[in-house]
C-alpha cells in the first residue's frame, strides 16, 4: 500500500470507550477504506485513535488488535494515550499533529460509517476547492439543521463524521481546544473557516450510523454531562459570534433555574471567565453565525427533548 | 388360526379403500411388471390391481391368508418379512420377471424395527431395478395424529380397538413426518399421494360430542390444521422412488440450527434508503442474526445489491442472503423469505426503515424474558418526503410515538398497533402454524400474519424504542401508494378472515369487554338514545 496518490487520517478520539465498539468501527472503517481506495486517488489511509480517558481505556494491544481487523484497508493504526483530558477538539488537534496527510476524517468512536460513505465526502470536497468541510447524514436520529438542497451548503458541519481538507484546517488553526470537553467545537470550527471563504457541506448520501437511543416518548435526551457541556459551549459561541445579548439572557435563564445543571454550568462559567480560559471574541464574525431558538442554524424540523 | 375363523384383515376392496388408492398409484405410475405385495393378507391388492391388468404376488407370514389367496386363484407364498433371508426368497420366488412395484400396506406398523422393514424394501426395489427404470415403492400406515386422536388424548383417553387407528397389534406408530423421515433416510423421494381422508374415525364415539359441533371443537380443529396439515388424515398411502441410496433430500434449515434472528428485508431494487436499513443492522451491538435481502424485481436489480452488500465488511457482508423474487404481491418476497430463514425468530424491516443498535438485542432480552412468545419492541414514527436533488428523500418531522407501550390484544383487534418492524416472531410456531402473509392483500398482510401468530404465541413486550419506522408524506411506501379504498377493503378483508375461526383471547378480557359494552350504553344514555332500565346493548340494536 501507499503510493503516489494523496493521503488520509481517520482521527477517533476515546474517552472510556470499549474495544468492543472499537471492533465495530474498525470493520466499518476498513469496508469504507477499502471503497476509498478502490474509487479514488487516496493511496495512504491510516488510523489515529487519541484516548482522553483518565486511564488507558484499551488494552495494551488495541493498536494491534485494530490493525490485524482493517489489515488490506488501512495502512497504519496507533493509539495515542493523552495522559489528561483534551477534550473533543483538543484531542482531534493533537491527532493532526502526528501526521502530515491531506485529508482528516473526524470520526466519533460511537459511530458504523457506511461503506461508500468516506468515499462520498471525498468526492464533494474533490468537486470545489473552496470546500473545507464536508459532513455525512446521521441516522437513525438525522439532524434537524438545514441545508442548501442543491449544493449542501450548510451553517455548520456536525463533528460525529467530517471530513476535513488538511490545508484548510490548519489555516484555521485547527478546533479551538477551549470549547472543552465537547460540543460546539464543530460549530466554531465551521464558522471560522466560514469567516475564511471556505465552504462547509452537508453530504445527505454520506450516511453514517451514530448510537443514539429514543425514548419511549420519541424524545432525544441529553444526558446531564451533555446538556452540561452543551449549554457552556453555548455561551461561549455567543461570546465568541458577537452575541452578548444572547450570552446575557441564557445566563439569566440559568440563574433562575433550579436545575443543579444549571448551577454547575454557572460556576465553571464564571470561574472560567475568571481564569481567561475562554474562546475569544471574534471581530466581525456575527454574519457567518447563525442562532435560532437556541440552536445553530435554522431546523427542518424539531426532536422532543 | 383354524380354517373357519374370519380373517382379521379381510378387508374389502371398495372405492375409496386404501387398495384402491394405492392400485390407483400403481396404475398412475404407467410402469410394467409384477406387483410385489409384501404383508398382503388375503390378496386385496391383488384384487384392486386386477383391473388395471397387473398380476400380483402376495407374500404374507400367516398360512391362512396364503391359502386364501391361492384359493382366490392368487399367486402367494408364505413368508417371515422378519427373516434374515426374507430379500433373498422374495427374489428367487420373482425370479427374473420384472416388477412395476414393491408394496407394503398397512404392514409396517406391525413390524418391530421400521427401519429394518425399509432396508428390505430398499434392497427389493435395487434388486428389481432395470438399467433404465426402477420399481416403485407404494407404502401405507395409519396417522397416529388424526384429528380424533389429538381429541380423546386431551380427555385423557387412548382406546385401544381390535382394529383401526389404535389396532392392539400396532407395534409402531407413524406420523406424517415420521414416515418422511423414515423413507428420505433410505434415499427414496416421494412421487405422489392418495391418502385416505377420514373425518370421523372409529375412535370418533359419542361421549366426545365435545368435539363435536362445539366452539372448542372449531377452536381445536382450527389449531390442527394449522399445525398439521394431515390431521384429518386417517391412512398415509404414499407412491417414492429411490433416488441414490442414502442420499437424503435436502430440508429447510431447522430454526434451531440458526442465528437467534432472521432478519427479512424486501425492497423492490436499489432504492437509496436501503443503505440506511443496511448500515442501522451492520451497526447491531447483537450480531447474532442472517438478513435475508429479498429483491422484488429483476435480476439485474439483485446482481447490484449483490454488489452493495458485497461493499460491507465481510463480517456483515457474509451474513447477508440476497434473493431474487420474480411475480407476485408485496406478501410473495416475505413468504419467499420464510422458506429459507434460519434463525429462532423472524423479523420483517422494510428497507425504508432504520433501527438502532439494539434492535436485535432488545428482542432478545424479550425472549429470554418469556420463551416461546413474539416479542415487540418500541416504535418512533417520523415523516418523510422525497426529494430530488443531493437528497434522495429527508425527515420533515421529529419522532413521534403513537403506538402503545405495551401489546394489547383486545386494541389491535380494531387497527394494527404495531408496525413490522417492532416484532420478531419465533421462527418454529410460525413454521408449525403453517402461517404465510396473504399474498392477495395489497395491504394489512403484516397485520393479517401477526394476529395469526401472536393469537396464539401472545407478545413479550421490552418497552424501548429500537427502530425508526418512516412514513411517507410523498412517494416511497406502501402508505402512500395504495388508494384509501384499498386500506379499506384490505382492513374488512383481514377481519372476515380472522373470523373464519373462533379467537383465543387472552385472561382478563371478559372483564374489558363486560367494559366496553357498559360504555357504550353509556354513551347511548347521554345521547338519549336509551334509558337506565332500558335492555342491555346488543350488536344488531
Amino acid at each position: 500500500m501507499g503510493g503516489d496518490g494523496r493521503s488520509l487520517a481517520v482521527q477517533v478520539v476515546l474517552y472510556d470507550d470499549h474495544l468492543d465498539s472499537m471492533i465495530r468501527l474498525a470493520d466499518a472503517v476498513a469496508a469504507a477504506a477499502r471503497f476509498v481506495r478502490d474509487h479514488s486517488d487516496v493511496t495512504r489511509i491510516v488510523w489515529r485513535i487519541g484516548d482522553s480517558s483518565r486511564w488507558p481505556c484499551l488494552a495494551d494491544d488495541a493498536a494491534a488488535v485494530l490493525s490485524a481487523r482493517t489489515r488490506g484497508s488501512i495502512d497504519e493504526v496507533s493509539v495515542t494515550f493523552f495522559g489528561a483530558n483534551l477534550g473533543s477538539g483538543g484531542g482531534s488537534n493533537a491527532l493532526a499533529r502526528l501526521g502530515d496527510e491531506d485529508l482528516l476524517w473526524v470520526l466519533n468512536p460511537d459511530t458504523y460509517p457506511a461503506p461508500d460513505s468516506l468515499w462520498r465526502l471525498l468526492d464533494t470536497i474533490d468537486r470545489d476547492e473552496q470546500v473545507a468541510l464536508a459532513e455525512s447524514r446521521q441516522i437513525p436520529i438525522e439532524h434537524q439543521k438545514t441545508y442548501d438542497p442543491v449544493s449542501g451548503a450548510t451553517s455548520w458541519a456536525c463533528g460525529f463524521s467530517v471530513l476535513a481538507r488538511r490545508s484548510a484546517f490548519d489555516s484555521v488553526g485547527g478546533f479551538d481546544d477551549r470549547f472543552f470537553p465537547l460540543y460546539c467545537d464543530d460549530v466554531d470550527l465551521s464558522w471560522r473557516l466560514r469567516l475564511a471563504g471556505w465552504k462547509v457541506l452537508h453530504v445527505p448520501r454520506s450516511v453514517v450510523f451514530h448510537d443514539k437511543q429514543i425514548d419511549a416518548d420519541g424524545g432525544v435526551r441529553w444526558t446531564p454531562t451533555a446538556a452540561r457541556s452543551s449549554t457552556i459551549a453555548a455561551l461561549w459561541l455567543y461570546r465568541r459570534y458577537g452575541r452578548p445579548d444572547l450570552e446575557a439572557s441564557a445566563l439569566a435563564d440559568l440563574g433562575r433555574s433550579a436545575d443543579p445543571v444549571a448551577l454547575s454550568v454557572l460556576d465553571e462559567y464564571h470561574r472560567r471567565v475568571a481564569d481567561d480560559d475562554v474562546p475569544r471574541p471574534l471581530e466581525g464574525a456575527d454574519h457567518v453565525a447563525t442562532f435560532v431558538d437556541g440552536q445553530f442554524a435554522p431546523r427542518r424540523f424539531s426532536y422532543v427533548g | 388360526m383354524s380354517d373357519d375363523a374370519p380373517l382379521r384383515y379381510d378387508f374389502a376392496v371398495h372405492p375409496g379403500s386404501t387398495y384402491e388408492r394405492a392400485a390407483a398409484l400403481i396404475a398412475s405410475a404407467r410402469l410394467a411388471g409384477l406387483v410385489v405385495d409384501l404383508g398382503a393378507g388375503v390378496g386385496a391388492l391383488a384384487e384392486a390391481m386386477a383391473p388395471y391388468g397387473f398380476e400380483t404376488v402376495g407374500f404374507d407370514g400367516d398360512p391362512a391368508n396364503v391359502a386364501a389367496m391361492i384359493a382366490r386363484g392368487r399367486r402367494a407364498e408364505r413368508l417371515d418379512l422378519t427373516a434374515d433371508d426374507a430379500a433373498e426368497r422374495i427374489a428367487t420366488t420373482i425370479d427374473d420377471a420384472p416388477v412395476a412395484a414393491v408394496v407394503m400396506l398397512d404392514v409396517i406398523e406391525h413390524l418391530p424395527d421400521p427401519e429394518r422393514s425399509m432396508a428390505l424394501l430398499g434392497d427389493l426395489v435395487e434388486r428389481f431395478a432395470a438399467p433404465d427404470t426402477s420399481p416403485l415403492l407404494v407404502l401405507s400406515v395409519p396417522n397416529i395424529a388424526h384429528r380424533d386422536l389429538a381429541a380423546k388424548l386431551l380427555l385423557g383417553r387412548w382406546d385401544v380397538t381390535p382394529t383401526g387407528l389404535l389396532d392392539s397389534t400396532h407395534i409402531t406408530l407413524f406420523t406424517e413426518r415420521r414416515l418422511t423421515d423414515l423413507t428420505t433416510a433410505r434415499g427414496f423421494t416421494e412421487l405422489a399421494r392418495n391418502d385416505v381422508l377420514l373425518e370421523r374415525t372409529e375412535q370418533h364415539v359419542a361421549d366426545l360430542a365435545v368435539f363435536d359441533t362445539t366452539t372448542l371443537a372449531q377452536h381445536l380443529r382450527a389449531l390442527r390444521r394449522r399445525f398439521d396439515r394431515h390431521a384429518d388424515v386417517y391412512q398415509f398411502v404414499r407412491s417414492y422412488e429411490r433416488t441414490d441410496a442414502g442420499v437424503a433430500t435436502v430440508r429447510r434449515p431447522e430454526p434451531t440450527d440458526g442465528p437467534f434472528c432472521s432478519v427479512i428485508v424486501r425492497t423492490q431494487g436499489e432504492r437509496p434508503m436501503l443503505v440506511d436499513a443496511l448500515v442501522s443492522l451492520a451497526a447491531q451491538r447483537d450480531r447474532d442474526f442472517e438478513v435475508l435481502l429479498m429483491v422484488h424485481a429483476d435480476e439485474r436489480h439483485a446482481d447490484r445489491i449483490r454488489e452493495l452488500a458485497a461493499t460491507f465488511e465481510p463480517g456483515f457482508a457474509e451474513r447477508i442472503q440476497v434473493h431474487q423474487v420474480s411475480g407476485g404481491g408485496r406478501s410473495a418476497p416475505l413468504n419467499a423469505a420464510l422458506d429459507v430463514a434460519a434463525g429462532r425468530y423472524v423479523a420483517v424491516l422494510d428497507d425504508d426503515d432504520v433501527v438502532t443498535s439494539d434492535w436485535i438485542a432488545s428482542f432478545r432480552r424479550a425472549a429470554e424474558r418469556l420463551p416461546g412468545r413474539a416479542v415487540r419492541s418500541l416504535v418512533a414514527v417520523q415523516w418523510v418526503e422525497q426529494r430530488t436533488g443531493l437528497a434522495d428523500f429527508e425527515p420533515v418531522s421529529g419522532f413521534e410515538t403513537p403506538y402503545p407501550q405495551r401489546f394489547d390484544f383486545l386494541d389491535s383487534v380494531r387497527t394494527n398497533r404495531t408496525p413490522s418492524c417492532a416484532l420478531a416472531f419465533p421462527n418454529e410456531t410460525v413454521r408449525a402454524l403453517g402461517v404465510r402473509f396473504d399474498e392477495t392483500l395489497r395491504v394489512c398482510e403484516d397485520w393479517k400474519f401477526q394476529r395469526e401468530v401472536v393469537g396464539l404465541t401472545g407478545v413479550s413486550d421490552d418497552g424501548v424504542v429500537t427502530s425508526v419506522y418512516r412514513r411517507w408524506r410523498t412517494g416511497g411506501g406502501s402508505q402512500s401508494e395504495e388508494s384509501a379504498d384499498t386500506w379499506i377493503v384490505d382492513h374488512e378483508r383481514v377481519v372476515d378472515d380472522l373470523d373464519d375461526e373462533p379467537t383465543l383471547v387472552p385472561a382478563g378480557s371478559m372483564r374489558r369487554i363486560h367494559e366496553l359494552y357498559r360504555r357504550i350504553e353509556q354513551l347511548e344514555v347521554e345521547l338519549g338514545r336509551r334509558v337506565d332500565d332500558d335492555p342491555p346493548f346488543r350488536f344488531g340494536d
